[in-house]
């Protein structure tokens, strides 16, 4: 929830009501304050705990600090210019899920700065000698005479990843502030400094199990605990997986009630049973929500605009349906389980191991290359997809391995695991789940709490022996160790399985008019990215040579259907509130 | 003749040159001097076992797909002559030598027709027949997108990541041959799969040991021998569920390799035995035995395609039988001094097709 924008630079100050109209769903009070060449705006939720309850206005300061800090404090504006100073008390440990803004009147100059790992987004652009920055890309677009015209490059990347990663913004002229930074703009130009970088620390004296649960166990305890603002109850999403369960042991024993949800996908559901076990054994009262393709296809168009940028997994519908159960049942913070993959060494290490021991035998394939090609969407498959206008327009190669090098081959791992983490915590956590996460949460006025993504959590992973995250083929094994005392055998120690949203049978199915809308041969000839007989073979429901698995087709639609929806509400409607939907 | 690289129809008079009279690309094959197969043909059966370049392959996954384009028997020439005559000297009872003739035409057509239709068992390809196919074929036209080929060297070491070994994997298909296992890993299977890849006899060297040790540390290793119906293939499940080297201590190892009964399919595509009478025993029926003194059916006989597919969905119908991962909790898995060896002969027996996804564990 809530939301900050603002300028510097000769600007309209009314631009910043417009900045915050383009939020209004994230919250009912707005603040504006304004200074010579200056002017930031806060909209929030008025009551919400935890919260600034508006601009922090000490002259010559003006602060705007949306989201919570961990552990909460009455007012995260009013505390966050002693925050950034360095210390133990300070940068040092500055944790939670923030993005402010702070301008220093005596020095003319605009510090920016993002939680460690990503939860809050912060945008930025300079145009015609003016600096704005603001929480979401559609209060940028709402500036109006910015122009809005689409990145091929950062759609290209998206095409990969199913995000976008890394500062780019698929609108050009428009970047972001990578989590865990500190910005400051002189009026001329923007110096980007980290203040937060995750290393590998391996402690010899956890190789000891007994000393490896005890440290986790206090962190993941503590993590939990440090994002409870004082909430009499609390939502939690509960796939019945050992990362939600885990949460939801900790908030029972928190003692604070909480009201757990999970998905039903009907017949294709996986883990329902798994949820109800957990409920059962804990005392959650537990809600399962409908989730088909049905029921997304009249929510998607607002899926698409509240989520701001374009996500190509297909979580993303059954979490919008999630939000909004919670808020019907008059929740205003929401757990979640997210990050056990990236931080204890879920199952996308395995690939890349496997890779790992085969390299070589017939030709070079590098290990960026290898984990592109993990996220099964179209890398490797442009010459196919893209037509050849689009294709002259996305750069030339090595711009999406460039992402990766820094921490495939970091010198700050000293482990083949901990650099496969090094990589999913940067680029799935931080530049997908988490905003993803926070957006859909938003969507429906609640606050996102993942306690997974906890700085000491995370620096208490780090000092952990890889073995005791992958152990064997045993996945997040501390983990278990810890919750088996905690959880029933059959949930502790099932064997994973994926998140399970039956995308290609939505878009074969429910979902198959909605599909046909955007990337009908129609569709496709007049946005003139994409080869029409590609896409029409997916939606065939022909699955591309070689590909065994079967769900590949829906995920590799989606992806294009979402990122459609997201040049018609973006591009072609400079972000406003799309009207209607789709059939 | 068409020119697969421009597509212009061409007569022979017009090619003297061995060239298309249009684009000057060279033919690899004439068969107007008794080529086998036209260079189109032969472009189609690479298509075929490339999935259009999409997936990778193996020559003598090649040497199969114009085996089945070829599978059909010839027609025994003295037979027709002797049907001929036969039919000839009885029609010519009738007392009217046209009728004779007619008849003898007829049965004769007849005779042509219902030989040239009968599917050979064995191939009818000689390998140096196709060897040399092949050679020209790569003389013209180089070697095809997708063909698998090992480096002539062995692969450069990467840098050091002793942490490697201590993981494991989900699953493990121990083939044969090291054909085979090229086939699956040159298509990312271990990669899609978290599934290691090895050939019983220690292929690929170079980290054929590192691996099998990771594989002791899952006591939950779902373990599948994939092989030819041979002798020693059908014999592959039996060897890894007793030998202490491989998977004497798991619960199960599942055949998901070709045997006899499974041979239907592939007339025109097996070979001649070569190896002696087989036995009975150590996983070998009585029946079995007696097929596979005659035959052997190699892999190679399924597309590559299929071959990824199929065994995709295998491994995902195994996984579906045991879902909890217990054996961490008390350390070791069941011990009872050998692997019992399961049979899932439908792993290779039917088509996958586009919709055949298996139940997909993975996230």
């Amino acid at each position: 929830m809530s939301g900050i924008c603002g300028f510097v630079g000769a600007a309209d100050p009314a631009l910043v009501d417009a900045m915050l109209g383009a939020i209004d769903y994230r919250g009912d009070r707005t603040d504006v304050a304004t200074a010579p060449g200056v002017a930031l705006g806060y909209r929030f939720w008025g009551g919400r705990p935890g919260k600034s309850p508006g601009i922090h206005r000490a002259a010559p300061h003006l602060v705007a600090c949306a989201g919570t800090f961990a552990p909460p404090v009455p007012s995260p504006a009013a505390a966050l210019v002693d925050r950034l100073r360095p210390g133990p008390d300070g940068l040092d440990a500055l944790d939670g899920a923030f993005a402010g803004a702070w301008w220093d009147g005596a020095r003319r100059r605009l510090t920016l700065v993002r939680d460690p790992f990503g939860v809050r987004s912060l945008y930025y652009a300079e145009h015609g000698g003016v600096f704005y920055f603001a929480s979401e890309l559609k209060q940028l677009l709402a500036i109006p005479d910015l122009p809005v015209r689409p990145d091929p490059v950062a759609l290209h990347k998206y095409l990969t990843f199913s995000f976008v990663p890394g500062e780019d913004v698929p609108v050009l002229g428009v970047r972001r502030l990578l989590p865990g930074r500190l910005a400051e703009w002189d009026g001329r130009t923007l110096a980007v400094t980290p203040y937060f970088t995750l290393r590998e620390a391996i402690d010899p004296a956890l190789a000891d199990r007994a000393a490896a649960v005890r440290t986790i166990r206090r962190a993941w305890r503590g993590a939990v605990a440090r994002r409870l603002n004082g909430e009499a109850e609390v939502g939690l999403y509960l796939s019945g997986g050992i990362d939600s369960s885990g949460v939801a042991v900790w908030l029972r024993k928190a003692g604070v009630d909480v009201r757990a949800l999970s998905l039903d996908f009907g017949a294709a559901g996986v883990e329902k049973p798994q949820a109800k076990t957990v409920a059962e054994h804990l005392g959650l009262p537990l809600t399962f929500v409908k989730a088909g393709g049905e029921d997304v296809a009249p929510v998607l168009m607002d899926l698409v605009w509240k989520l701001d940028l374009p996500f190509g997994d297909a979580v993303t519908g059954p979490h919008y349906l999630l939000g909004r159960a919670a808020r019907e049942s008059g929740l205003s913070a929401v757990f979640n389980g997210e990050g056990g993959d990236q931080f204890f060494g879920g199952w996308t290490s395995k690939p890349m191991i496997a890779a790992e021991l085969y390299a070589g035998l017939y030709e070079d394939e590098s290990r960026e290359e290898l984990y592109l090609r993990s996220y099964h969407r179209f890398y490797g498959r442009e010459e196919q997809l893209y037509t050849p206008e689009f294709r002259a327009q996305v750069g030339g190669p090595g711009q999406r391995r460039a992402h990766l090098a820094p921490y495939l081959r970091s010198a700050a791992a000293t482990t083949f695991l901990n650099r496969i983490r090094l990589a999913d915590i940067a680029l799935k956590g931080s530049q997908n789940i988490l905003p993803r996460a926070e957006r859909v949460s938003n969507a429906w006025a609640l606050d996102a709490r993942v306690p997974l993504f906890d700085r000491a959590l995370a620096e208490a992973s780090f000092r952990l022996p890889p073995q005791l995250k992958l152990h064997g083929a045993c996945e997040k094994y501390v983990l278990k160790l810890i919750m088996q005392r905690h959880l029933p055998r059959e949930v502790v120690w099932r064997r994973k399985f994926g998140m399970g949203v039956p995308i290609t049978d939505w878009v074969l199915g429910p979902l198959a008019p909605v599909i046909e809308e955007l990337l009908g041969p129609a569709s496709l000839t007049q946005r003139g990215f994409f080869r029409p007989e590609y896409v029409e073979r997916l939606r065939q429901g022909r699955n591309d040579p070689g590909e065994t698995r079967r769900r590949r087709i829906g995920e590799r639609l989606w992806a294009l259907a979402m990122l459609e929806a997201w040049l018609r509400v973006f591009i072609d409607g400079r972000g406003r509130r799309p009207e209607g939907g789709l059939r | 003749m068409k020119c697969i690289h421009c597509r212009h129809d061409s007569k022979y008079r017009d090619r003297a040159d061995g060239k298309c009279p249009r684009c000057h690309h060279a033919f690899a094959f004439e068969p107007q001097k008794g080529a086998l197969l036209t260079d189109a043909a032969f472009q189609a059966a690479i298509d075929a076992v490339s999935a259009k370049g999409r997936v990778r392959w193996g020559v003598e996954h090649l040497y199969y797909e114009i085996c089945r384009r070829r599978r059909r028997r010839g027609v025994p020439k003295l037979g027709a002559v002797a049907v001929f005559l036969v039919a000839l000297l009885l029609g010519f009872q009738t007392g009217s030598k046209l009728l004779g003739v007619v008849i003898a035409a007829v049965a004769t057509g007849v005779f042509i027709r219902v030989m040239s239709r009968r599917v050979a068992d064995t191939v009818q390809v000689p390998l140096a027949t196709f060897d040399a196919m092949w050679a020209d074929w790569q003389r013209v036209n180089g070697a095809p997108t997708g063909l698998i080929a090992r480096k002539a060297e062995a692969p450069a070491p990467r840098p050091a990541e002793p942490d490697l070994a201590d993981y494991s994997f989900d699953r493990a298909v121990i083939c044969d041959r090291a054909r085979t296992a090229d086939l699956l890993i040159a298509n990312n299977f271990h990669f899609e799969n978290n599934c290691a890849v090895l050939a019983v006899g220690g292929y690929p060297p170079g980290p054929f040991e590192t691996i099998r040790t990771m594989l002791r540390r899952n006591p939950r290793l779902q373990v599948l021998a994939l092989h030819d119906a041979t002798a020693p293939g059908c014999r592959l499940a039996r060897q890894l569920a007793t030998s202490p080297e491989w998977f004497k201590d798991l619960d199960v190892v599942t055949d998901v390799g070709l045997r006899p009964g499974l041979a239907g399919p592939f007339m025109g595509l097996l070979l001649p035995n070569e190896g002696g009478a087989v036995l009975a025993g150590e996983g070998i029926t009585p029946s079995e035995a007696q097929w596979l003194s005659r035959y052997a059916l190699e892999l190679a006989a399924i597309r590559p395609e299929q071959v990824l597919k199929r065994l995709f969905r295998a491994i995902n119908r195994k996984a579906d039988e045991d879902e909890t991962d217990d054996t961490m909790m008390s350390g070791d898995g069941a011990r009872n001094g050998g692997a019992r060896v399961a049979r899932d002969d439908a792993a290779l027996a039917a088509d996958a097709g586009d919709s055949d996804g298996g139940a997909d564990a993975f996230g």
